[in-house]
């Protein structure tokens, strides 16, 4: 059985991604290509009794080496000379799309043309003739629409059955080579050559597209349309919040909540009541099952509960983000993020944030300039990661129990407002230079290839459950560890352990916020080694997955969780004020880890993890105290 | 018995999650977004 | 006049795209002298601007687009 190494070349929004998942479904690894943090994506299949491996290409618009993406893609072609380079084309924008072939084209490569994107070309009116097209440059061209079975299969059949050597570029082609081997050879200065023959290549494809696409009565653009009302001046953003408000209504209220209760029930009462009369019948000793139940029942089941939150927030976004509404975000709120001292490009890599910090950082390196690179990086961390979500949504359910999904929400808002803030001076101090510029393509707007977002999901959820199985178990484990020892051994008293020494220590910073117990302390502390910590730590003090253990229904657990330690160690006020340092204060130490990697340097580090440190011990009291002044 | 059998048990696993978290510090893996960097992508600015 | 001060609805053909640091990746989007190119809107507070360049959308900041030398066109 021969092998076949096929790659996916193109530009941004062709639906590439779409093509490559449906080709190799979950058969996929992700990696690194190497030197750069972008994704290497390699799927493998087999078709006709071949081994084919199918590389995704980062999408580019052109390969003139300047941004690592473009000389991936270069190198790979160059160097590793797949048997087949596909690609992919968007029928209803070729002029812009057939500049990368045409660049590809002059480097020599063959190419096989996929025209994707039937459906909607057809909708546009927009006619291409393939063979024309494939005679125009001397290269084989087929059709699909991404999501369609058959045209996947036709491009299988295609896969296996192409001789790429059979194919030579065309005369029209060889001439504009020659046109373009001219320019080089005459003695124009490097810009005005380059400008020279950026002109000559779009007089090709103009050529060529005049000769092979024709337009007939061109249907009302639907994408226009939607923008008129999405993207449009000053409804534009109220519109943006009421969308980012019913993804927290569907997360917190409708879908990921009820889930998320079920599951706690299910963690606090029949799994952790099984296990107990188990270990009990086995004459378990205490100890061990004091570990078990309080330690890591507690611990990583008190995070375990919030997955479904996690994976129905990650759905919601990646569902927005394959429709191309994200473009239109960054589009309508570049005038605020440039007043801040960003662009509105950084909107992208900092709703990342909303999932985890450390992508998020990593991604601010899509920015242009160093400024808003470096401001990016430094006000992400406010933002509610997917390892807060379960501090505030465990606070809020059990303070705010009629208002759970609204006070999640404000939550959120505060964290991009104290973002937006700590930019805004930021950019007014430290970071002074000048030059960010805003260069975006909207793409159409597109119903979201369910596969393609499912995966997606999933890649970004299953990190949240290989966290809870690893470290957040090895930190329950040693929370507990340190809740129930001391210098003599193992003590009954929580109150005499290490952790409440430690706890005792951080607490001191705390006097007047209202949360002064060597709990919160101690959850202070375990926070900054992994944020969902937070939550371990409380479930193992207060045992809040047993409370629900010994309710039957809502009412009564709501009773129970009154009387609980938790309960009654917060008040409301203290309950917020505690809500809103956890969610501004330093961030977790892989995060910190990233920011000294991406920045390079110590200073940026300590100054991030103190600032922030900080501004969350500030922002938590004037809470507290404001609202007890208010008579909360 | 059993306590020293489960004991044995949850100091593999211990094991295994330090091993899984030395892995991830020394490959420069982070697990918040699967495995991978997967997130790093921007799909809509080409860069 | 530059493609800075166009305004919703106008069309214009580009004449020549001047220096700045953006130019070559303004090129490569296809905004080479002789395209077309229609504003479609612009973004709250006026600025940036929607465009449609050969069959596709782009936004681009005002500052940016002041760089385009356009004449106005039917």
């Amino acid at each position: 059985m021969s092998s076949l190494a096929v790659a996916l070349t193109g530009n941004p929004n062709t639906g590439k991604s779409t093509i490559f998942n449906e080709l190799t479904g979950a058969r996929q690894k992700i990696g690194n290509w190497p030197g750069v943090t972008v994704d290497k994506k390699i799927g493998y299949l087999s078709h006709q009794g071949r081994n084919i491996s199918v590389v995704d290409l980062p999408g580019t618009y052109s390969v003139n080496a300047r941004s690592p993406e473009e000389k991936i893609v270069i190198d790979y072609l160059l160097n590793e000379k797949p048997d087949l380079v596909v690609d992919v084309l968007d029928s209803s924008n070729l002029e812009r799309n057939l500049y990368l072939t045409i660049q590809l084209l002059e480097q020599g490569i063959p190419l096989l043309l996929d025209l994707n994107m039937q459906d909607e070309a057809k909708r546009h009116g927009i006619r291409v003739d393939t063979e024309k097209l494939g005679a125009a440059l001397g290269m084989p061209v087929v059709e699909t629409t991404a999501r369609s079975r058959s045209s996947i299969k036709t491009l299988l059949d295609v896969f296996t059955s192409t001789m790429m050597e059979k194919y030579q570029p065309s005369e029209k082609v060889r001439a504009h080579i020659a046109r373009v081997e001219g320019l080089r050879a005459g003695n124009l200065a490097a810009d005005a050559l380059e400008e020279k023959i950026i002109e000559e290549r779009y007089a090709f494809i103009d050529s060529v597209v005049s000769e092979c696409v024709s337009v007939a009565g061109a249907s009302s653009d639907l994408t226009e349309k939607i923008d008129a009302v999405l993207a449009n001046g000053w409804t534009a953003l109220p519109l943006f919040l009421v969308m980012l408000y019913a993804v927290f209504q569907i997360t917190f209220e409708w879908i990921g909540q009820p889930m998320a209760d079920a599951l706690d029930d299910f963690i606090g009462g029949p799994l952790t009541e099984s296990v107990t009369a188990t270990l009990e019948s086995w004459e378990v000793a205490d100890w061990m099952q004091s570990l078990i139940v309080d330690g890591v029942i507690g611990g990583v089941g008190g995070v375990l509960t919030f997955v479904p939150l996690i994976f129905v927030l990650f759905f919601c976004l990646s569902f927005l983000d394959g429709t191309g509404y994200m473009a239109r975000v960054a589009f309508i709120t570049d005038p605020i993020m440039r007043r801040v001292g960003l662009t509105g490009k950084g909107i992208m890599p900092l709703m990342m944030g909303f999932g985890c910090a450390v992508p998020a950082i990593m991604g601010a390196r899509t920015l242009d300039s160093e400024k808003d690179r470096m401001t990016s990086i430094l006000v992400t961390p406010f933002l509610t990661c997917g390892a807060k979500l379960p501090i505030m949504a465990l606070f809020a359910a059990m303070f705010f129990p009629d208002n759970a999904a609204n006070v999640v929400f404000a939550m959120y808002i505060l964290g991009v407002i104290m973002a937006i803030i700590a930019a805004k001076l930021l950019g007014g101090t430290v970071f002074q230079e000048k030059g960010s510029t805003f260069l975006l393509e909207l793409p159409p707007y597109r119903i979201p290839d369910m596969k393609t977002v499912l995966l997606e999901t999933w890649d970004k959820g299953k990190g949240y459950l290989i966290k809870a199985g690893t470290i957040i178990f090895a930190m329950s484990v040693l929370i507990w560890f340190l809740g129930n020892f001391n210098f003599n051994g193992m003590t009954e008293e929580m109150n005499e352990s290490f952790l409440a020494a430690l706890g005792t220590g951080m607490s001191k910073l705390f006097i007047f916020h209202g949360f002064d117990t060597w709990e919160a302390g101690a959850a202070v502390i375990t926070g900054i080694l992994a944020k969902e910590s937070v939550v371990s730590t409380m479930g193992i003090l207060y045992g809040v997955g047993e409370i629900s253990a010994e309710a039957e229904d809502a009412v009564e657990t709501a009773a129970t969780l009154m009387q609980s330690g938790m309960a009654t160690a917060f008040t409301t006020m203290s309950a917020v004020a505690f809500m809103v340092f956890s969610q501004l204060y330093t961030p977790c130490v892989t995060a910190l880890g990233t920011i000294k990697k991406e920045t390079g340097s110590w200073k940026w580090m300590g100054f991030s993890a103190a600032y922030m440190f900080a501004i969350a011990w500030v922002v938590s009291l004037l809470v507290y105290q404001g609202g007890r002044l208010m008579g909360f | 018995m059993a306590t020293y059998i489960l004991g044995a048990v949850l100091v593999v696993a211990l094991i295994a999650a330090g091993r899984h978290i030395y892995r991830n510090f020394a490959d420069d893996k982070h697990d918040c977004c699967g495995t991978e960097m997967n997130c790093t992508k921007c799909p809509h600015c080409g860069k | 006049m530059t493609l800075r001060e166009g305004t919703s609805g106008q069309r214009f053909i580009i004449r020549s795209v001047a220096e700045s640091p953006l130019k070559n990746r303004l090129m490569t989007m296809g905004l080479v002298p002789g395209t077309t190119v229609t504003v479609l809107r612009s973004a709250p507070l006026g600025d940036p601007m929607a465009l449609r360049v050969r069959s596709y959308h782009l936004a681009l900041r005002r500052d940016d687009a002041a760089s385009i030398e356009v004449e106005a066109t039917a």
